[in-house]
């Protein structure tokens, strides 16, 4: 357990792909508080399904695990759950450290 | 088996093929043609349905990686569009989804989908996939390259 208690052990070979990775993250993060607030919630399984599929495939378990609450709270127009989902990807997106092997 | 043997056994089939990816999600296409290109394939990407049916067209790829949700086509017109075309219907196609569920696969076979990928996958799962379908195809021996 690091200092932010979040940290993200990644193939070296993704390297240079982390930081694109990483900045369509804050974005994404931002595009679903925007839905949110619109309760649109086709979007946020849309973005959701998006997150499952990309967070593992990089090595971000929690994005994927994220991803799916997200989607499936979505299904149910469940805005509480979402929203305390976003607040977690927020503190997870400022915290994460990365680690490269 | 190692990864570094998996690996060498799927460059010694697959290196120097041409993969078409086709996802709206650019981490997954920049991801999947990272991968493919570290095993020695060339991979090129499309952002959606019309544009990964056009490169079909216009690049003869010998496989295609189809996202299925994607806006506008999904991925399982694409693939039907694409097996319904004489000058197409040959190209293997694996759909690449995240819904690991019968419906989906159900779907995708009756589009002529070739296999299946489920997201999120890691790399050698990729490779031992691609390189079942291209040896299915057939892509070794009578291929380009």
């Amino acid at each position: 357990m690091t200092q932010s208690g979040y940290t993200v052990t990644v193939a070296k070979d993704l390297a240079d792909l982390i930081p694109s990775f990483m900045s369509n993250r804050r974005k994404e993060l931002e595009t679903l508080r925007t839905a949110l607030a619109a309760s649109d919630f086709e979007e946020l399984r849309r973005l959701g399904h998006r997150m499952k599929g990309a967070g593992s495939s990089y090595g971000f378990d929690l994005v994927s695990t994220i991803g799916k609450t997200i989607e499936d709270a979505a299904k149910a127009s469940d805005a509480a759950t979402i929203g305390s989902n976003l607040d977690t990807y927020e503190d997870y997106l400022a915290k994460v450290e990365i680690v490269y092997e | 088996m190692s990864e570094a043997v998996a690996r060498s056994r799927v460059m010694g089939l697959s290196s120097g093929f041409r993969v078409l990816v086709v996802d709206d999600d650019p981490d997954m296409s920049e991801f999947l043609a990272h991968m493919l290109r570290a095993e020695g394939m060339d991979a090129t990407t499309a952002t959606d349905g019309e544009e990964g049916i056009a490169k079909v067209h216009a690049e003869a790829p010998d496989l295609v990686l189809l996202d299925v949700m994607m806006p506008g086509l999904s991925g399982f017109e694409v693939c039907a569009r694409l097996k319904s075309d004489e000058a197409t219907a040959m190209v293997p196609i694996v759909l690449v989804t995240a819904l690991d569920d019968s419906a989906s696969r159900v779907r995708g076979i009756e589009a002529g989908a070739d296999d299946f990928l489920s997201k999120p996958f890691r790399a050698r799962a990729l490779s031992a996939r691609l390189q079942a379908v291209l040896s299915r195809s057939g892509r070794r021996i009578t291929g380009r390259h």
